[in-house]
């Protein structure tokens, strides 16, 4: 695989504000702070942590759905976030995304046909008899058929109304998608068909994916690199078999430990975090995990941590490195 | 764990009436719960499982209803009950702990005026005792704070919290009985970890049954001794943990455990069931897995497997297996 870097986050900062009366502004929530990362051409990159730390959001910032406070988000060396509105159009067809819950993101109203013809009409503007040839192309590449061309998001089981998104993801032939918990709301034995399906688009077209999760299992199957996020702040990235069995930093190494093993006779050690993720509007000082952190040492409550390299390609920000 | 049976079911059946038809939720199941066991059921969305706790406490939902069957709990029978009777039983003998906490909790009461009015209404405690009490159990549950958490409302504290005051909630009469439904699937990895441990605690400790309803196949593996694998309103395996997750047999057993992401087979594709589950309009013809199985005979659409029993810890009903042997693995 070439390491070349498709998508480049940098210094990326998002806030949430609440605003009260009149627009007054009554708090402002950073969700994230001077974030960066890079994606390579052809690869899946998970995205990972628990609920309130930042994933979503990352993946809305740089399909500009939500516009961050500053950074720079460079897509294929363009910088995405000053671009005028034609000109992200242009780019954005290259760069798509699915939604968790597809019922939510599919108009109940619009036939399957019109969904997925609708970024072809929108963005090429795709002949009326061209169409229909060219949907069912991409029903058949994502596992439906014609049959299902007259159908509506409420007639699709789940995984069919997700293949549905997927297609129409797919419609435009991006080069990254952003998958934002695409098989979350699916049972286990469909969200094995969707996540087989990723795999094989992405073999056929050189796609390049973003996923984000929280589902570590699923991660750990269809990633080749892996952000560990906590708290909008990643603790730790490395490829998967490096994060998976020497994680480094403390909460990757609970994480991972919390993921229950297909095996009753297993004794591996769940590491019990105590607590809960803290609010982003007054996250702790220092180390953010410090108040759950089963090694807390004292300089952790009051100094960040700095980057650690563990190797090449895998680094953690955590004190505990700070010794060797 | 002792010998003594808590919950008997015998040959169940739900029916929900719809604009097509009638739904079979749930055609004739049988299982059998001891006292003091973390019991699992397992399957995927609108196989029945929910129905199926809900059915032990008598809360079909309407226009639902039990059209057969027996639901033993001690050996009486709560199918026969009256709802009088019913009322004595939920919360005191039997509890039920839902998927969302922030759903079953009434958002205008605080978390001290839920909990007390249930040891109210079923007269454990009164008075100055009251407080007493909620505070131990919640401090026996470990949530911080106990006394202050008193006077919280429900949208003040977090998620896995929220699943702890429920908890809390189910203890307060001391039941035999708690039935969980997918109470950690709206949960983050690291609190269901938490969870998982305090439900463990609590068999272990006080005695009290579980039973686990889930989706999660690795969540039964960790905590729970037994198990039946729901499909379309039927239960097509049961026995213990360890003898089907080490000897599974039953085709959509294998395909649920092939289909979770396994780290022991990385870089290969997943086992797939074909297709998804149908909806029970009709009265099931033959096997209930037919439509999905790869290793389906022709008699597989005529009736119904029986259950055959494999050896004492192990039941599934599918015509490749025989009473005692295995025909094809």
């Amino acid at each position: 695989m070439t390491e070349e870097t498709i998508l480049d986050i940098k210094d990326l900062t998002v806030d949430y504000d609440t605003q009260g009366l009149f627009r007054r502004l009554v708090q402002r929530v950073r969700v994230l702070e001077n974030f960066n990362l890079q994606i390579h051409r052809g690869e899946t990159l998970s995205v990972v942590g628990e609920s309130g730390c930042g994933k979503t959001t990352l993946a809305n910032s740089v399909a500009r759905f939500k516009q961050p406070t500053a950074g720079q988000v460079y897509f294929e060396g363009r910088n995405i976030l000053t671009m005028d509105r034609a000109t992200f159009r242009q780019t954005r067809s290259e760069m798509q995304m699915v939604f968790q819950n597809p019922y939510n993101s599919l108009n109940p109203r619009m036939a399957v046909l019109d969904l997925v013809s609708e970024p072809l009409v929108t963005h090429e503007k795709m002949p009326r008899i061209e169409l229909k040839n060219r949907v069912e192309e991409l029903l058949v590449e994502v596992g439906l058929s014609a049959v299902q061309m007259d159908s509506y998001p409420h007639n699709l089981s789940g995984g069919q109304a997700q293949r549905v998104a997927l297609a129409r993801a797919l419609a435009l032939n991006p080069k990254l998608l952003l998958l934002d918990e695409p098989t979350s709301a699916l049972d286990v034995s469909v969200q094995a068909q969707i996540i087989n399906l990723f795999q094989n688009l992405q073999k056929k077209f050189g796609l390049t994916y973003m996923y984000i999760s929280h589902d570590l299992g699923v991660v750990q199957h269809i990633s080749d690199r892996i952000a560990v996020l906590y708290l909008g702040e990643i603790v730790e990235l490395a490829t998967r078999d490096k994060i998976f069995q020497s994680p480094q930093h403390p909460y990757t190494q609970a994480l991972f430990s919390s993921i229950p093993v297909l095996d009753p006779d297993s004794n591996q050690e769940r590491i019990v975090l105590e607590g809960n993720v803290p609010s982003p509007s007054d996250p702790p000082s220092g180390c953010r995990f410090h108040p759950r952190c089963p090694y807390v040492l004292d300089v952790c409550s009051v100094e960040k941590p700095a980057i650690h390299s563990v190797e090449e390609g895998h680094w953690a920000t955590c004190h505990l490195l700070d010794k060797e | 764990m002792s010998n003594e049976t808590i919950i008997q079911i015998e040959d169940l059946h739900i029916e929900f009436p719809a604009p097509q038809g009638v739904v079979h939720a749930v055609g004739g199941i049988n299982l059998e719960i001891k006292k003091g066991q973390i019991y699992g059921i397992v399957g995927e969305s609108g196989c029945g499982k929910t129905v199926t706790g809900k059915a032990i406490l008598q809360l079909v939902p309407p226009p639902g209803k039990i059209r057969g069957g027996q639901i033993l709990f001690y050996g009486e029978d709560l199918v026969q009950k009256s709802e009088k009777e019913m009322q004595k039983l939920r919360g005191r003998k039997i509890a039920m702990v839902f998927q969302d906490p922030a759903a079953a909790l009434n958002p205008l009461f605080t978390i001290g005026d839920q909990l007390m009015g249930i040891m109210i209404h079923h007269e454990i405690a009164e008075g100055d005792d009251l407080q007493y009490r909620a505070v131990e159990i919640m401090e026996d549950l470990g949530l911080p704070r106990p006394k202050d958490l008193l006077n919280v409302y429900p949208h003040q504290l977090s998620g896995g919290m929220q699943q702890r005051v429920m908890i809390a909630m189910a203890l307060s009469a001391k039941p035999d009985l708690i039935i969980a439904d997918e109470p950690t699937s709206a949960l983050d990895v690291t609190i269901q970890s938490q969870l998982l441990d305090l439900l463990d605690r609590l068999r272990n400790e006080r005695g009290i049954t579980i039973i686990l309803i889930t989706h999660d196949l690795g969540v039964v593996s960790e905590i729970c001794d037994e198990l039946s694998t729901f499909y379309r309103g039927r239960i097509v395996e049961q026995g213990s943990v360890r003898e089907i997750f080490q000897h599974t047999k039953h085709p959509y057993t294998k395909g649920l455990l092939g289909a979770v992401p396994n780290p022991q087979y990385l870089g290969q594709e997943l086992k797939v069931i074909p297709g998804s589950v149908p909806i029970n309009l009709e009265p099931i013809q033959g096997c209930c897995f037919a439509s999905r199985c790869e290793y389906v005979m022709d008699g597989c659409r005529q009736s119904d497997p029986p259950f055959v029993a494999l050896n004492e810890d192990h039941l599934t009903a599918c015509y490749l297996y025989e009473e005692g042997i295995s025909k094809g693995d």
